[in-house]
């Protein structure tokens, strides 16, 4: 019995670990209808972390940078995510199977670059708490979740 | 001839002509000041001749009065030929004494003196009398505060009976025998007028009033120096009186004419008068008023004239004196009325506040041009045909008459940074269009070598044909002063919190490692490049931006890498960041 348990156990975490690597099909229309949205983030090809230098430790500025592919078009196509923590940008811990839980409000790379990007901005700006997680802040046990700010596309206008 | 005996009367002018201001009170403050003063103790009011020869007793001086009817004086007369203003200022203290003062003549070349008739009056007692101001250099209104000249107090032949010299608003001591003994003999007194709101006085300061004329405070200081001169036996000279003067009184009051408004009522041309007398032009003239009250210069006089030939002459031009006093152009805003209900007229006002709080606004055609003349700007929001954000439609029959509109969704969607560039921007094209109408004003721009408008126009810019061509001359030579007036009213427009998530951005444009920090010259820069996309100087130098099918922006080449970074980072950080 036990051994059944720790079995079962071993299998949820090692579950919810890969859990990280997969892409979903998140459900558009859910996403536009939630409060809070969870972004994931994964260091590598389109996608960029930049820890900025802040004026002491304590203070955190991390960017995060979705290339939305055509190099061609240059910067326009750049998704930027905010993580700064004197703006009240808050860190919380949540356990494992949050993940489980929301991932039908967790937008991935490959979910966002699908879309277009000044329409994912707009998705995104109007909810209430935009969170980040970032693969290498997820544990065995817990994950860890940064509110960020999503800074989109520029349209110039007509004058 | 004056006998000793006689009280010598003497009236420092200083202080008895008064420092009138009035409080513009918003009826959410200062309740407990106003208790005090509710009761009117001393009012003022505006009263016709007949009314005020209806109430005197003293026949020489009721004859004397009588002659106004017919006003054969020659200094009487005012520019233009017309009858003086026969409207007397009656001021009632209690029932101490009430004064009754009336603007005969204002200062000219050929008659260099401010004159008023003056009349006093109490339970048993009339007097009159001549007030006289003579400066000592040419001023086309008095100011007591600067005033350096001579008062006098003129009996009804005309003769001297004091003289008070001041310099600099401050009485001198004496030097002639027929006047007061000493300035030091003289007092001086406090009056304050409440001035109620609404028609049936319902409201005093303070109180909410929905009368469109709000109360007010008037301040009247009094002086009575108690030597008087002699006298005639059957008009004597008035030994003290008030005057409601300095700037002026009035302001929102139907009721107070001060000195000012009656001098500035006397000046104007027949023209202007049949406007000014036209209640359905009150709201204006109330503008003005209170404009003048502020601002009572001879720039300040000039100023206001022009605002009533702009409207006399452009029919259903209303314009905004405050606004149009601190812009580059004569303002009409009339058509985005503070509604609570257009959260878009809400917006716009609030910018345009902040807009023409801005110095540099102001002076935005002077630095480039060294122009100083005037046009008028209506301002709409309504839908753009083209989908731009603003829109300038100069009216070619008459040039000096230009309509921006804004677009409603645009004042929605944008922060008020980029409202305010915008409103900046289209003023420039206002201003461009007018001088391109107007080929014979010869202007030239003294910043480039004095090379002339239509010259620098045609050698660099291919006219003003082209779509892009103003853009390019505001790439060229606008953005230093659009900066200027954005870093302005960077306090008033973006909050603190704001301000602190833009400083502690960073961008990258040459690699991920190399951080530039925000810094707030490159903001203005980058904001005011916004709308210039399309002209050719920014595609030679910066690159090519275009609106795809979906509406989506698209960078199809670019010359200058960190430049096109700047110009998108810096314009998507400022619209996503910035909320209000």
């Amino acid at each position: 019995m036990i051994t059944y348990v720790i079995k079962n156990r071993l299998l949820l975490i090692i579950f919810l670990h890969s859990f990280c690597f997969q892409s979903y099909s998140q459900n558009i229309e859910k996403i536009k209808k939630a409060d809070t949205v969870y972004i994931y983030f994964k260091k590598g090809k389109g996608q960029v972390h930049i820890k900025e230098k802040t004026p002491s430790p304590e203070i955190k500025y991390d960017t995060y940078i979705f290339s939305f592919d055509n190099i061609k078009k240059g910067y326009l196509n750049e998704m930027t995510i905010l993580h700064r923590s004197r703006l009240n940008h808050i860190e919380r811990k949540e356990k494992k199977p949050f993940l489980i839980k929301n991932k039908d409000l967790i937008v991935t790379y490959d979910f966002l670059t699908k879309h277009n990007l000044s329409e994912m901005t707009e998705l995104l700006n109007n909810k209430k708490k935009v969170y980040l997680i970032n693969y290498d802040d997820i544990g065995w046990f817990t994950i860890k979740l940064k509110e960020v700010k999503v800074i989109g596309v520029f349209k110039p206008s007509i004058e | 001839m004056f006998s000793s005996c006689f009280l010598l009367v003497f009236f420092l002018f200083s202080s008895c002509f008064l420092l009138v201001f009035f409080l513009f009170i918003q009826c959410d403050s200062t309740e407990n000041t106003i208790e005090s003063i509710k009761k009117p103790y001393v009012t003022s009011e505006k009263v016709s001749l007949a009314n005020v020869l209806s109430v005197l007793k003293n026949p020489v001086i009721l004859n004397q009065t009588e002659t106004f009817k017919t006003n054969t004086q020659e200094s009487m007369t005012q520019k233009g030929g017309e009858k003086p203003n026969l409207y007397f200022t009656k001021i009632v203290k209690g029932n101490e004494y009430t004064t009754y003062l009336l603007l005969l003549n204002s200062y000219s070349t050929k008659n260099p003196y401010f004159m008023y008739y003056v009349i006093t009056q109490n339970a048993t007692t009339e007097k009159v009398g001549y007030l006289k101001y003579i400066p000592d250099t040419p001023i086309a209104f008095i100011d007591i505060k600067s005033f350096s000249g001579k008062i006098q107090i003129l009996d009804l032949k005309h003769r001297i009976r004091t003289e008070s010299r001041i310099l600099n608003g401050q009485p001198q001591k004496q030097t002639t025998a027929v006047t007061a003994r000493t300035t030091d003999d003289c007092t001086s007194s406090t009056s304050i007028i409440t001035h109620y709101c609404g028609s049936n006085a319902a409201h005093s300061p303070g109180q909410n009033c929905t009368d469109p004329t709000r109360a007010y405070y008037e301040v009247l200081i009094t002086t009575t120096c108690p030597y008087v001169s002699g006298y005639d036996n059957s008009a004597p000279v008035p030994n003290e009186f008030m005057n409601p003067s300095e700037g002026g009184a009035g302001g929102g009051g139907p009721n107070a004419i001060s000195d000012l408004t009656i001098f500035f009522e006397g000046i104007l041309s027949p023209k202007q008068k049949m406007w000014w007398d036209n209640y359905n032009n009150d709201p204006q003239k109330q503008e003005i008023i209170t404009y003048l009250n502020q601002k009572s210069t001879n720039e300040g006089i000039l100023f206001s004239l022009d605002m009533i030939d702009q409207m006399r002459t452009n029919f259903g031009l209303i314009l905004d004196v405050d606004a149009s006093s601190k812009s580059p152009a004569n303002i009409d805003r009339s058509s985005i009325p503070h509604d609570l209900t257009k959260p878009e007229n809400q917006k716009f006002n609030a910018v345009y506040d902040a807009l023409k709080d801005s110095p540099e606004f102001k002076k935005l055609f002077i630095d480039l041009f060294q122009d100083n003349n005037r046009f008028n700007v209506k301002f709409l929001i309504g839908n753009i045909a083209s989908g731009a954000s603003g829109d300038t439609d100069t009216d070619l029959s008459n040039p000096t008459l230009n309509t921006i509109t804004i677009s409603p969704s645009f004042l929605l969607n944008n922060n008020k940074m980029t409202i305010a560039k915008t409103i900046a921007h289209e003023c420039i094209h206002a201003f461009l269009n007018v001088k391109l109408c107007d080929a014979g004003q010869g202007m030239s721009i003294p910043t480039l070598n004095n090379m002339d408008f239509y010259n620098i126009v045609n050698q660099q810019y291919n006219g003003f044909n082209g779509s892009q061509d103003q853009h390019n001359f505001i790439y060229n030579f606008m953005l230093p002063t659009l900066k200027i007036i954005l870093a302005d009213m960077k306090d008033t427009l973006v909050t603190p919190a704001e301000s602190q998530s833009l400083e502690e951005l960073f961008f990258h444009p040459i690699s991920p490692t190399q951080d530039v920090p925000f810094n707030w010259n490159d903001f203005y820069l980058n904001l005011s490049l916004g709308g210039l996309q399309s002209c050719t100087f920014f595609q030679n130098e910066i690159g090519t931006i275009i609106i795809d099918a979906n509406g989506l922006p698209v960078i199809l080449n670019t010359i200058d890498p960190v430049k096109m970074y700047f110009f998108n980072k810096y314009n998507q950080y400022i619209h996503d960041n910035l909320r209000h």
